[in-house]
């Protein structure tokens, strides 16, 4: 009699878990021929569908016909089409690799390296997860833990009963980076332990999905946020400021003062287990009454779901809620096509997935015209909560909420902590009955599950899904900090705005001895003598130095490309006013725009985009090498021109690569726009020294190489201070 | 009430495949020390005018799949072999070869390959509920009087079970023996387990009781065709921890048991016209090497980390298969025969990075910077087992 039970009660799951919304239907597609794990797809703007396997194949569907784009790849863990380049992107698990089909018959010809700077040391855990990209085309991927190891923190608890299992086995490895073009590797953010979704918003704000385990309590959504650490401490051996022993030495406690928490927690079981990547509904209603929100798939559940977003004292937290269920095998990653169709690659291979399929590709599909009944969205008031439904809804019924919070800890996942049901008053409905407001206690860093199981629509429907879950961070503000002055372009992808005061600091490290930092004049470079500057106010000592004076001070020759020297000092300043921004403040402005930061940051913080080395309020240098005032400093400098097309409009943004005191503080980044605006057209220009309120700054020993070229003497410019490496530059 | 008539049709039929399955039982053990299923001279003329073209000379694979290893995706008892020659396989470039040739020939042919045949095959895996094994020992005729709870032929021809399984495993197969000799089985995991050889019982093993009380007998296997009985029990975990392989006494071994490819097909990466770049995850070598195939099967293990050449074999192929079953877990591998003296310095200097590779017909062109200096060369193939290195 035993297996009649057993029967009936799957059965009676398969119905339970088929949980489509009114107005959508979901649809499979046929799978090309040997496709065993489909690890990724997305859409051309012709309506190709590209899919890639675990297999190591890239097939193109074209009018419902399979064909094999590439092959014999290494697990390519998501796949990106770009449209300027007509090419695919893939991470496979050693690199970032662009797919080109040259003569255009849809077969790959030529395989580029993009990015292969992340260590991988064979552990088969070692993901890569990706990419996604920006808006202004640069290519984001994730890179996971291994689990076998040496390197992991297990916090005192013995390995195996809690103390910790994700290992740090080669660089980078928990870390979210950033390719800008083949060849450039940027890492973005680390304390990630398993992190399959990628996701770019339309507003290019990059978001992760991790996996719950060691120090992850649950699967949780994250806005990245360059130089962050988001929780999970194996990976901090990377940082410029961490070691193996020091974060070793180092305990909860600490690592949770500079960890930021998730957006939103994606609560196990209820909505997922192993989220994949999140996607913003940019089809214009064409996918229903969810325009702009974020939805995930997610691997063990075989869901859809739903997040929001906002910002609360400039930081993103939200909700999410269960949208729909029943697909065939676990999603990971998602595409919308030109009808609005959202469709997945799944994947259940090894880890159940409640679908029960090894692999399958489906879509969604809305009818274009019912409004399923449905909890929209929710914010958190002053008070309380208001939440959102798609339709009028009948008697108001008030909902059951409970809070609860998780452990951080090196336990692998965390059970809810101090869970409470909470009372519920002064409920609220709106004029048009779609929208409820009401008071409960608020307490931050928890996460609050509003349940509404009794709530019907008007026509006495209840809900599919009767829960939202909103993580609240942090409770709303008297009053609302201004954003920081927008002056024409954003730090795209890199999460934070112009002079973000929330930004993490750069790292202190030791600069190299002066004398290793103080480079004569090559043979062929111009030496800025007094007679190459056209300010007269700036005056030359008979030691050779120059001290800032009234008004900038430009040089008479105009440079495009070049290789830059220069040594600068702060006048020691004993009067505490002077400080911050005003402790020895002025800055080289490569060819008049662009501005590297001069200003004292020895034991004087100030926000990390004005920080010495800093490109003025765009990128914090990576580490800060300064000196203490009075002490000579230097700066080394490369930077590639600005290229515009003819219409004025940048194609090739400036790039720079930069020395503080024999401390790389830029490798090749990209800089957004002049520091007062965006790109302007202009040709060669003078470098120029700016003229700031502050306490005194001098210069010496300032030499350009006019017309030098960037990319063939990068590779040696990144070694000019490592030991054993003669360099004539 | 629909949905209880349709349960107990799925018992009787069941029960039908059970007498099905009883009757070819009894018919090869009549003819369990015979090898040879008849006449295989006409097969083997056959199989090298047609099917050598897909399926190899020896038999291990090529465009079509391999015929002497143990998976079996349509079958691997005469009457399926047959079928799948005479019916062809839709969807694939096998044709129905009954259009073609006489039955007496396709007969001739199946024998030919069933008689290359070597380890487990025709294996079947029945699940029966736990409890009615409570408190009995195990043996075959237990399964008399009580019905299964699934029944499968595994393509794999090795045992596993759904994850958190919760039963009996009883295994039934076909061991084709070609190298007559000493037999035993190698077994471990937790719970019990009874083997089952030709109507004998050569082990068995309870881990709740006294070791003295198990039995592990070797066994002689004359050439032929046995019948193999395997029963098993554990508790309940994520996957089954139960191992067993056949072990020939200072001879080859044939595991019993295994992770499920879940419905993939082992999959091998061949060398062809074209020259190939594969990137595939191999024990002991680096993650970023370039597996360059060349189409005289040549295969060079280039590091693209160190621009070393660092091992080469020669009548190689890539098997991808061990890495497809659940997780995934598991390497490629290289087969074929290694070369000396491949391992080769190409590019010299300290820092590489590769910018791309591309096939140009038979070779392989790899574009890298070396310390920062871009650096081409291409492999193409020298004779039977050399390649040609140009700048």
């Amino acid at each position: 009699m035993y297996r009649f039970p057993l029967f009936f009660l799957l059965f009676s799951f398969s119905i339970l878990h088929a949980q489509i919304p009114a107005g959508y239907k979901v649809q499979s597609v046929p799978l090309p021929r040997g496709s065993v794990s489909v690890l990724g797809l997305c859409h051309k703007p012709d309506g190709t569908l590209a899919v890639c396997t675990w297999e190591g194949e890239v097939w193109e569907r074209k009018n419902e016909v399979w064909t094999k784009f590439a092959e014999n790849l290494m697990e390519p863990n998501g796949i990106y089409y770009d449209l300027e380049e007509d090419a695919y992107y893939v991470a496979q698990k050693p690199e970032l690799t662009k797919l080109i089909d040259f003569d255009k018959d849809g077969v790959c010809d030529r395989y580029d390296c993009v990015t292969d700077a992340f260590g991988i040391s064979g552990e088969y855990h070692e993901y890569h997860f990706g990419p996604v990209a920006d808006s202004l085309g640069r290519k984001y991927a994730s890179l996971n833990l291994g689990a076998r190891g040496e390197f992991t923190v297990p916090d005192g608890k013995p390995f195996g009963k809690g103390g910790g299992n994700m290992s740090y086995n080669a660089p980078w490895r928990g870390w979210v980076y950033r390719s800008d073009r083949k060849g450039h590797f940027q890492p973005l953010a680390s304390g990630f332990r398993s992190p399959c979704g990628i996701g770019m918003s339309p507003d290019d704000e990059l978001f992760i999905t991790d996996n719950q385990g060691d120090w992850v309590a649950d699967c949780a959504l994250y806005h990245v946020r360059e130089g962050n650490f988001y929780g999970h401490p194996a990976s901090l051996p990377a940082r410029p400021d961490f070691t193996k022993e020091k974060v070793l030495s180092l305990t909860a406690q600490d690592f949770e003062k500079i960890r930021t928490p998730p957006a939103v927690w994606l609560v196990r079981e209820e909505i997922a287990n192993s989220p994949g990547s999140p996607i913003w509904d940019t089809t214009k209603g064409k996918f229903g009454p969810f325009e702009g929100q974020i939805f995930v798939g997610d691997q063990r559940q075989s869901n859809y779901f739903r997040c929001g977003v906002e910002k609360v004292n400039d930081k993103y937290q939200g909700w999410c809620v269960d949208f729909l269920r029943g697909l065939e095998s676990g999603p990971v990653k998602m595409s919308f096509d030109s009808k609005g169709r959202l469709w997945s690659a799944q994947v259940g291979r090894g880890w159940f997935s409640k679908g029960g399929k090894r692999t399958a590709i489906q879509y969604v599909e809305w009818d274009k015209e019912t409004i399923p009944f449905a909890i929209k969205s929710a914010s958190v008031t002053k008070t309380g909560f208001s939440v959102q439904f798609t339709q009028k809804i009948g008697k108001k019924m008030t909902p059951k909420v409970c809070n609860w919070k998780y452990h951080y800890y090196s336990t692998y996942g965390s059970p809810p902590v101090e869970q409470q049901e909470l009372k519920v008053s002064n409920y609220q409905l709106s004029k048009d009955r779609k929208t409820v407001s009401f008071d409960v206690p608020l307490s931050e860093g928890k996460i609050y599950a509003i349940t509404f199981s009794e709530q019907k629509n008007t026509k006495a429907k209840l809900l599919d899904f009767d829960t939202i879950y909103y993580t609240l961070n942090q409770t709303r503000p008297v009053r609302v900090s201004r954003p920081g002055r927008n002056v024409g372009w954003s730090l795209a992808g890199s999460g934070w705005s112009r002079n973000d005061k929330n930004r993490p600091l750069p790292p202190v490290v030791t600069p190299l001895p002066l004398e290793i930092c103080t480079l004569p004049a090559p043979g062929h470079a111009t030496v800025l003598d007094a007679s190459q500057w056209s300010n007269p106010n700036w005056k030359f000592d008979k030691n050779g130095n120059m001290s800032r004076s009234k008004g900038n001070n430009s040089t008479k020759k105009a440079y495009g490309n070049a290789r830059i020297h220069l040594e600068f000092r702060f006048d020691l300043s004993v009067n505490p006013q002077w400080k911050g921004q005003l402790y020895g403040n002025s800055g080289i402005f490569l060819m008049s725009g662009y501005e590297m930061q001069v200003v004292n940051s020895f034991q004087n913080p100030t926000f990390a985009d004005g920080t010495c080395g800093s490109i003025y309020g765009q990128h914090p240098p990576r580490v800060n090498s300064s000196r203490k005032p009075g002490e000579w400093q230097s700066y080394d400098i490369m930077m590639k021109a600005p290229v515009f097309s003819g219409q004025g409009k940048v194609d090739k943004p400036l790039r720079v690569t930069a020395f503080h005191n024999g401390i790389l503080i830029h490798n090749d980044v990209w800089v957004y726009g002049e520091v007062g605006g965006p790109y302007k057209k202009h040709g060669k220009r003078p470098l120029l020294i700016q003229d700031h309120k502050g306490t005194g700054v001098s210069f010496r020993n300032l030499w350009i190489i006019e017309d030098f070229p960037y990319e063939q003497n990068l590779p040696d410019f990144r070694n000019i201070f490592t030991p054993g490496t003669a360099s004539s530059i | 009430m629909r949905l209880f008539t349709d349960f107990l049709w799925y018992l009787v039929k069941n029960q039908h495949c059970m007498l099905f399955i009883k009757f070819t039982h009894l018919s090869f053990l009549l003819c369990a020390v015979q090898l040879t299923f008849g006449n295989t001279e006409r097969g083997q003329q056959i199989y090298s005018q047609i099917c050598v073209n897909c399926h190899g000379p020896n038999l291990d694979g090529g465009i079509g799949p391999n015929l002497i290893d143990s998976y079996w995706k349509n079958g691997d008892s005469f009457d399926s072999i047959y079928r799948s020659i005479a019916k062809g396989i839709t969807g694939t470039e096998m044709i129905a070869y009954e259009l073609v040739y006489p039955e007496e020939d396709l007969s001739s042919l199946t024998a030919f390959i069933v008689d290359k045949q070597e380890g487990n095959r025709e294996t079947l895996r029945s699940t029966y509920p736990r409890d009615y094994f409570q408190g009995k020992r195990l043996h075959p005729d237990l399964f008399d009087s009580i019905e299964s709870t699934s029944q499968k032929r595994l393509p794999e021809n090795f045992y596993y079970v759904k994850r958190m399984f919760d039963g009996i495993l009883r295994g039934q197969s076909k061991l084709y023996i070609s190298s007559p000799g000493k037999y035993r089985f190698n077994t471990g995991g937790p719970g019990r387990t009874s083997i089952w050889v030709n109507g004998n019982e050569v082990l068995y093993r309870n881990d709740k009781q006294d070791k003295s009380t198990g039995i592990n007998l070797d066994f002689v296997l004359p050439a032929g065709v046995h019948d193999l009985e395997i029963i098993h029990e554990e508790p309940t975990s994520h996957s089954m921890r139960f191992y067993a392989r056949l072990q020939k006494l200072n001879g080859k071994h044939w595991m019993l048991t295994g992770k499920s490819l879940e419905g993939s097909v082992p999959k091998v990466i061949r060398s062809g016209q074209e020259a190939k770049v594969i990137r595939k995850w191999i024990d002991d070598l680096p993650p970023r090497t370039l597996l360059l195939l060349l189409p005289n099967k040549v295969l060079l293990a280039y590091d693209s980390a160190s621009g070393k050449i660092i091992k080469g074999w020669e009548s190689a192929f890539l098997n991808q298969t061990p890495s497809l079953d659940s997780r995934s877990q598991k390497q490629s591998e290289i087969k074929g025969t290694e070369l000396p003296d491949v391992a080769k310095t190409i590019l010299e200097g300290k820092q590489f990075n590769l910018l791309h590779y591309e096939t140009a017909g038979d070779s392989v062109k790899i574009a890298t910077l070396v310390d920062g200096k871009q650096k081409n060369f291409e492999i193409s193939p020298e004779g039977k087992n050399s390649y040609k290195l140009t700048f």
